[in-house]
């Protein structure tokens, strides 16, 4: 039998009076993120003037305009107009960034609480966080941090109900469906697995997040003592290694 | 070299030491929303208005780096003449000792003091310098990020003993000196009016009872009020459905209401993304006014349309372009 697809068109809400938000179905899956990726894509080759940023979430688009140059209606007028080619196929650049973690320890203070949770062993979890890519959603929160899934269901942990206070950057984590790496030190409420010392975020580099929505995040384990010793030679190796 | 061009505002050397830092003072000027799609926070002056009034009459693009002063300004020492100006909040302002009026264009000479008083009204001060301040920009902007460690001196606020770097004006000294605003043109942050934003996206979240408080009570501020965002207390707001979302974009003036029930406005220091219903987004022309709000104080909401919010940025931008006609004249007459 062939699947069905029913096609919701997306809602339009302002945001503000320098926003508008295009809202697709309420849920979290990379089909309803690659429309997101899709229509950003069509906004920009459009170039619609007065359009100054696209900012692409889970399941929607912000749209970031100058009410200076083009008016709400108009600006509406033109996005639902390109909105209606969604179906149109965009190649979408990716990548997909091989990232070394060493895991558990006092990195990853809460992986035993996760193998129980999931009735694994500590060691299946880790290879079972590194047995694929996970898919960029989003870039957010605070630097360039990147939104990862989906993880195995069996790791699928709601929110601590006791968030840290202080986590340090660099820092993975899961939660729920996601993962994430920690760009800078920030409080947070997702469980704690390994730690990178590779540089994801860096405020002098152009860009200055390596990864963008879209992308690919792969972890390989190192040990302890190799995340201790990590330094710009390491991390050339590295990405000769994997990243090239 | 004659003496006109050593008369200019500038030498790309030291300007100003700072003797006192002050509560809170870092370098400002515009941000960079041009990097919110690398999760970047977009910074810059929390009253992006008083920042731009105080460029203007310095002689200064907009967009120039000032500082920004918050409560209890800092104590500066003049290293050589310039002209500065001071916009904002009162924070009561002093040149060796003699109060000095703000939204004003003021020569200093060698040895001068610039300090400050008790706080008369408003939050933040900002202290433009004839020739912008010339830290190195980082993501396009000079903004201090001090979550980020990056902008401004070395991503931190000021400290006794810093040296602050000031570019050279295209203006000379005395051509600066006096230049005023209309006092029609200072915006009044004193006055007790509602804060105007825009509804949604999810202001159908709410139970209408709880809705219908938020838009008529008060609101406070609390002390967990910053550069990132204020926390505010008030009436609690009622989520039909509950609090999450999920995570999407947020901006200066998004106000979020997270299971608490207690409002937060995101102010210029807030991250790209949030995971709570948002009631709505403060209108842009409001946001300096909200800016210069200080903890204890009171808000009250008020929503308006799309429409009307862009009317009143128009306004302000306009009578930005229109005060800055002087500089570009200005500042053409004197190349020729």
């Amino acid at each position: 039998m062939e699947s069905q697809t029913i096609n919701i068109s997306p809602t339009f809400t302002t945001m503000g009076d320098q926003a508008v938000v295009i809202q697709f179905e309420k849920n979290i899956s990379i089909e309803t993120n690659k429309k997101v990726q899709t229509l950003s894509r069509l906004i920009e080759e459009s170039q619609i003037p007065g359009v100054i940023q696209l900012i692409p979430a889970f399941n929607n688009l912000t749209v970031c305009y100058d009410p200076m140059v083009i008016g709400y209606v108009e600006l509406l007028e033109e996005l639902k107009q390109i909105e209606g080619n969604i179906s149109k196929q965009v190649p979408l650049n990716s990548k997909t960034l091989y990232v070394p973690v060493a895991f558990g320890g006092e990195y990853g203070p809460d992986l035993e609480e996760i193998a129980n949770h999931a009735g694994v062993s500590v060691d299946e979890v880790l290879s079972i966080l590194q047995s694929k890519p996970y898919y960029v959603y989003m870039i957010g929160f605070i630097a360039g941090y990147p939104y990862g899934g989906d993880i195995d269901p069996r790791l699928s942990l709601p929110r601590r109900t006791n968030p840290r206070i202080r986590v340090r950057k660099g820092t993975i984590q899961i939660v729920n469906n996601l993962t994430g790496i920690f760009t800078m030190d920030a409080p947070s409420g997702w469980h704690l697995v390994g730690w990178t010392p590779m540089e994801m975020f860096n405020p002098y580099a152009e860009p200055p997040s390596m990864l963008q929505a879209g992308d690919f995040i792969q972890y390989v384990a190192i040990s302890k003592e190799e995340a201790e010793l990590w330094g710009q030679e390491q991390q050339r190796e590295w990405d000769l290694k994997w990243n090239s | 070299m004659g003496a006109r061009t050593a008369k200019r505002v500038g030498f790309e050397m030291e300007f100003v030491k700072v003797m006192k830092p002050g509560l809170l003072t870092t370098v400002q000027d515009l941000g960079r929303p041009e990097y919110r799609t690398f999760g970047v926070s977009t910074s810059g002056a929390m009253d992006k208005l008083s920042l731009q009034l105080a460029n203007i009459l310095v002689g200064n693009r907009e967009s120039a780096a000032a500082l920004e002063a918050t409560l209890i300004g800092p104590h500066l020492l003049f290293q050589r003449e310039g002209v500065i100006a001071i916009t904002g909040g009162n924070l009561n302002p002093s040149i060796n000792n003699q109060s000095i009026p703000m939204w004003k264009a003021i020569r200093v000479e060698k040895g001068d003091t610039l300090t400050f008083g008790p706080c008369v009204d408003g939050c933040r001060a900002y202290i433009a310098f004839a020739g912008g301040i010339d830290t190195p920009k980082v993501m396009g902007s000079r903004s201090t990020y001090v979550r980020g460690n990056y902008g401004g001196i070395e991503g931190r606020g000021l400290k006794s003993g810093d040296d602050l770097q000031v570019g050279e004006s295209v203006f000379h000294v005395n051509s600066l000196n006096g230049r005023r605003l209309r006092p029609n043109d200072i915006p009044d942050f004193k006055s007790s009016r509602s804060v105007r934003f825009i509804l949604g996206p999810h202001h159908e979240e709410f139970t209408p009872k709880s809705f219908e408080a938020f838009l008529n009570e008060p609101y406070t501020l609390t002390n967990d009020s910053d550069r990132m965002g204020y926390r505010l207390q008030g009436p609690h707001l009622q989520h039909i459905n509950g609090p999450d979302i999920i995570s999407d974009f947020i901006s200066a003036g998004t106000i979020q209401v997270p299971g608490s029930g207690q409002p937060i406005i995101h102010m210029a220091d807030c991250g790209t993304s949030g995971g709570y219903t948002k009631m709505g987004v403060i209108i842009s022309a409001d946001m300096p006014y909200i800016a210069q709000k200080k903890p204890g104080e009171q808000i009250v909401f008020q929503p308006i349309t799309i429409e009307e919010a862009h009317r009143l940025l128009r306004n302000q931008e306009m009578l930005l372009s229109e005060l800055s006609l002087i500089n570009r004249i200005k500042a053409k007459r004197q190349a020729i």
